[in-house]
């Protein structure tokens, strides 16, 4: 069996082309997995939506060019390492993206995680589906006790890909968690509902996906940065998975056909002043809409 | 060719965003010449058929399906469950179809937007193998292509998605066009819900805090509470102003920090996606984050102390001042005008 590269991030901006070519025949070990349960974090990188956005021919355009990794998969691998800091799980995140995507996914080993697996050569245009069936693939083979991932990407907001992989999976799967605990050998999720909140408890192997509204992700200690570099990350092309040749070849089923900018709201009245005029304009707009029942 | 509305039936009022659905089933099928159908599936499925019919729901198929103990009269359900149900659902009503002399009929299946059905969707999507359209806010369907118009990027870009297949689901934006009675005589099947394995899984407890009775996206009125309203003081202004203006309370992530009211009630990308008649933002900036939850209100009033809050560039009334001041000169005004 062959080892998957695995890279110091030294390498990486010198070598960045030449080592990246290694074909996986079987599949690749990790370091002392056995011992430890583990977690796996799924995670993306996004452009940085919250930065400006513009339009130019059709394609949307951020003031911030460096990609970001996705809040919500922030959050679910803050909440991850908060377990295994606990319980003891080993933290492992995978992200499907492009070679340079591995600076995002270092950022995730700057902050805890003790291991990474980027996959590369996703098919053009993957949508939700098409990543859930390479993530299925790739959970099938290693095996994590629980997935914990962000409910949604923060740049399509689709949040599709945790239900399509729990189902792949046939895993219980509990979506918009705003708490976790690990208890009785189960994870206990409180998820955000309609109109309450739920406690759903899960065995394991379960699927956990994460609101951002359960904690702040943690920023990277400059320890955690210099301890990244030597954590393993290990770059595996999408077709050396099982059933790969069929997964690096596979039709999204829904595309984007064209992004246009919003139609945006056009600013209304802006009335400053003293207190008396602001209390009339307000009577007035309130006084308009009949469902307030003032003026009626 | 059939159009779908897909209902979870958890409740003893039907939600209007089932009946948005049922109505946006109905203006698909006109428009391309299918059947609108509803899959009613849950413990109130039987008492909602009727209503659908008034939405027009020519077809109606229910499925009563097992509560969990805690989660009476709430929209809440182990996601298994409906999955499951509306791949039986799908299997059944396909045979029948195929057994009344007609090829399979290409399916649109509708569902509305809530938790419940984003906790469901995309399973529903990976069992039956076919394209996911989520969070639209409008759709072509000429049974096998559907276009779908969908906000994305915080809802500061509208991204025109494009599906093709025999089975396609999408969800709805909820609160965007007023559902319409369209009755019509109706057929019902009945069908026995599916043994669900829950895989072990559990409903522990609901925890509905005070407050989290009300669903927001129902709401006609919402006042939204930012950072601005800073304690108890302010918290009281803005429930007498709430009670005076029939409103409900929403918040701002910046009450998720402060603890003062409950998460249930956030508003924004990461919270729910509401469009009622009036939003009231009492000292919320207008991040992004929030402004895509609500910026397909009708009407959007705003007070915020700085002019050059980005909140005012989507309000038609924004209001400059302390909310301190404005708030109780406020209630004194409303209350003389009820008195
Ligand atoms: C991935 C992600 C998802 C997010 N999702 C959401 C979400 O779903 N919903 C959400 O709301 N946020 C969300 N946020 C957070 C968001 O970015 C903002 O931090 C948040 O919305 C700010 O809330 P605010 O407007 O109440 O507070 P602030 O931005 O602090 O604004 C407070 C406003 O109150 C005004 N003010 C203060 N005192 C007074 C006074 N006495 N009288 C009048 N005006 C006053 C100020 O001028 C200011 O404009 C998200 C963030 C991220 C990163």
């Amino acid at each position: 069996m062959q080892h998957a590269r695995v890279l110091n991030s030294g390498k990486i901006q010198n070598e960045w082309t030449s080592i990246w070519h290694i074909q996986t025949e079987a599949f690749f070990l990790y370091s002392d997995m056995s011992q430890d349960r583990t977690i796996l974090v799924c995670a993306k990188e996004t452009p940085d939506t919250y930065s400006d956005l513009s339009f130019s021919g059709g394609s949307v355009q951020f003031s911030n060019p460096r990609p970001v990794l996705n809040a919500y998969d922030a959050s679910a691998l803050e909440e991850a390492l908060v377990l295994s800091e606990a319980h003891g799980f080993r933290v492992h995140v995978v992200m499907i993206g492009p070679e340079k995507a591995s600076e995002t996914l270092r950022k995730a080993l700057a902050m805890g995680a003790d291991e990474a697996t980027l996959l590369t050569d996703a098919p053009k245009d993957a949508d939700s589906a098409v990543i859930a069936k390479i993530l299925a693939a790739f959970v099938e083979q290693f095996g994590p006790d629980a997935v914990i991932m962000g409910r949604q990407s923060q740049d399509t907001d689709v949040g599709l890909a945790g239900g399509m992989l729990a189902d792949h999976l046939q895993w219980p799967w509990t979506t918009n968690a705003i708490g976790i605990r690990f208890e009785q050998e189960a994870f206990w999720v409180k998820r955000q509902g309609d109109s309450a909140q739920e406690w759903i408890d899960s065995p394991m192997p379960c699927l956990i996906t994460c609101s951002n509204n359960l904690n702040d992700p943690r920023i990277p200690t400059l320890k955690g940065i210099m301890a990244s570099k030597k954590k393993p990350m290990h770059i595996v092309a999408i077709d050396s998975l099982p059933g790969g040749d069929a997964l690096s070849t596979l039709a999204p089923s829904t595309t984007i056909e064209s992004l246009t900018p919003m139609p945006e709201r056009a600013a209304g009245e802006l009335v400053e002043g003293d207190l008396e005029t602001l209390v009339e304009a307000l009577m007035k707009g309130l006084g308009s809409i009949p469902e307030t029942g003032v003026g009626s | 060719m059939r159009v779908c509305a897909v209902i979870p039936c958890f409740q003893e009022e039907l939600r209007s965003s089932a009946l948005e659905v049922l109505t946006k089933a109905t203006i698909v099928a006109s428009s391309s010449g299918g059947r609108v159908e509803a899959w009613l599936v849950g413990p109130t499925a039987e008492k909602h058929s009727s209503k659908a019919a008034q939405y027009g729901a020519a077809t109606l198929r229910v499925m009563e399906l097992e509560v969990d103990s805690e989660a009476k009269g709430v929209n809440v359900s182990l996601g298994r469950r409906i999955v499951d149900a509306v791949d039986e659902l799908m299997t059944q009503s396909t045979a029948e179809l195929a057994t009344e002399g007609a090829p399979q009929p290409p399916s649109l299946l509708l569902f509305d937007n809530t938790e419940l059905t984003k906790d469901v969707l995309g399973a529903c999507g990976a069992r039956l193998d076919v394209p996911v359209i989520a969070d639209v806010v409008d759709l072509s369907w000429d049974g096998h292509q559907c276009i779908a118009q969908r906000p994305t990027y915080a809802s500061k870009v509208m991204s025109k998605v494009h599906a093709e297949g025999s089975v396609i689901l999408c969800s709805i934006r909820a609160g965007l066009f007023e559902p319409d009675e369209k009755p019509v005589k109706a057929t019902t099947h009945r069908y026995k819900s599916p043994q669900t394995d829950l895989l072990g899984q559990v409903l522990k407890e609901l925890v509905a805090p005070e407050g989290d009775t009300v669903d927001l996206t129902e709401a006609p009125i919402i006042i939204g509470v930012g950072r601005g309203i800073a304690d108890e003081t302010g918290k009281d202004l803005v429930a007498k102003l709430a009670t005076l203006i029939r409103g409900e309370i929403a918040i701002s992530r910046a009450h998720f920090e402060s603890g003062m009211y409950s998460h249930t009630l956030l508003v924004g990308q990461s919270g729910k996606v509401v469009a009622p008649r009036l939003y009231l933002a009492l000292g919320i900036s207008g991040s992004i984050q929030h402004v895509a939850g609500m910026s397909e209100s009708h009407t959007i009033i705003a007070i915020n102390k700085d002019p050059e809050a980005p909140i005012f560039d989507l309000a038609d009334l924004g209001i400059v001042g302390d909310l301190y001041q404005i708030l109780p000169a406020l209630i004194h005004a409303l209350e003389s005008t009820q008195a």
